[in-house]
């Protein structure tokens, strides 16, 4: 992804497996083990639309490369629409 | 390291908290005015809190040699009572020569209504015609990424307006870019657990380069952390990034933008320190 052309050095790749390996297999455990849980609970939630934005984050962490933080952001975003402020009838300055 | 925690809400922590962030090497902060918990009930309790944010907090922090700065307003969330908005608005300009004061904020959008879109510009109207500084909340969650583009929308339009005298908070992944290519400074936000963390706030060091970026705590009365600096500062150490790096962040950005501000009369400490050295000796 486009990185900043003044941005500072990053650390190498294999540095930050090493330092990460760990924290990260702790977080997709404690995803899976959440996803097991909204299972066993009563009742279901397969329909929620807040399942299907889980759904599509996780998709979208093993589709895409480069800016995921920013697209799972996206994902739980509200959509922004450019004609605002006619709906809203306020004026510029 | 010495550093600067360009948004904190002081009023919301103890004496004890001072204590501490003088002791983990913080000299200054600036204190926005924000939400208390339950909306005001009128605007005499404001005129109250301008009191509290001028005079009060800057002596407190002043007993541990930190120097506390702040801004005022009525945040986002009050805002959608336009009327009660508009009589605090109307209080503003008698406190903003008091010593301190470095402008309007924080203002911005909460859930991006019509009121409140209606009540940020009114401040920008009174930041344009005094010539201050502006401080911006984004909203949170879900309402980040629409309530930040409605927020540079307005400041675009205002012709009035020099971009780099507009700090823009609590920006994420997904609206630092806009942010920082429109011109503007952009705060990070390291919070506990719901929003930015450290290593996500290196992260768009990284990526974006340090220039009119900072970072900041926003300590408040919620769930929130006043040491959450220091934290980053450790997370830049621990990925070898160098100590001017992390010094420009965290101490030398905060004090280019404050010093825009007429009321910034910082002293740096490297100064204050030889002098008292020389009289001890
Ligand atoms: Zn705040």
């Amino acid at each position: 992804m486009d990185v900043s052309p003044n941005a500072p050095r990053m650390m190498p790749a294999e540095a930050v497996l090493d330092r990460e390996y760990l924290e990260i297999r702790a977080k997709l455990l404690e995803v899976a083990a959440s996803f097991d849980r909204l299972e066993r609970g009563d009742g279901s939630v397969d329909s929620d639309p807040r399942m299907q934005q889980f759904r599509d984050a996780m998709q979208m962490i093993l589709n895409s490369t480069g800016n995921r933080a920013e697209q799972l952001q996206l994902i739980f975003s509200r959509s922004y629409a450019a004609d605002w402020r006619r709906t809203f009838q306020l004026s510029s300055p | 390291m010495y550093y600067f925690d360009p948004h904190i809400h002081m009023v919301s922590r103890t004496t004890d908290d001072y204590e501490t962030l003088a002791k983990m090497g913080c000299v200054g902060m600036s204190e926005p005015a924000f939400w208390a918990g339950f909306d005001r009930g009128s605007a005499e309790s404001f005129a109250d809190y301008f009191r509290q944010l001028t005079q009060f907090e800057p002596t407190r922090a002043a007993q541990y040699r930190v120097q506390h700065y702040t801004w005022l307003c009525i945040n986002a969330k009050e805002a959608e009572d336009v009327k009660l908005s508009r009589e605090v608005l109307s209080l503003i300009p008698e406190f903003l020569d008091k010593p301190g004061v470095l402008g309007i904020g924080e203002i911005g959008l909460n859930k991006n209504t019509k009121n409140e879109a209606t009540v940020f510009l009114d401040h920008l109207e009174l930041a344009a015609s005094l010539q201050q500084q502006i401080l911006i909340h984004t909203p949170h969650l879900e309402d980040k990424f629409q309530g930040t583009k409605m927020i540079l929308d307005m400041l675009c339009d205002d012709q009035r307006l020099d971009h780099h005298r507009v700090l823009v908070d609590h920006v994420e992944e997904h609206t630092i870019r806009d942010v920082l290519e429109n011109g503007f400074w952009a705060g990070m936000t390291l919070y506990p657990v719901s929003k930015c963390t450290p290593a996500r706030a290196a992260d768009m060091v990284e990526l974006y380069g340090p220039e009119r970026l900072m970072v900041n705590s926003a300590g408040d009365w919620g769930p929130s952390k006043p040491t959450a600096v220091p934290d980053f500062i450790l997370e830049m150490r621990r990925r070898g990034h160098p100590e001017s790096l992390i010094r420009k962040i965290v101490y030398e950005n905060p004090l280019e933008f404050f010093r825009q501000s007429k009321g910034f009369d910082f002293t740096p400490p490297e100064i204050v320190l030889p002098a008292e050295i020389k009289n001890e000796s």
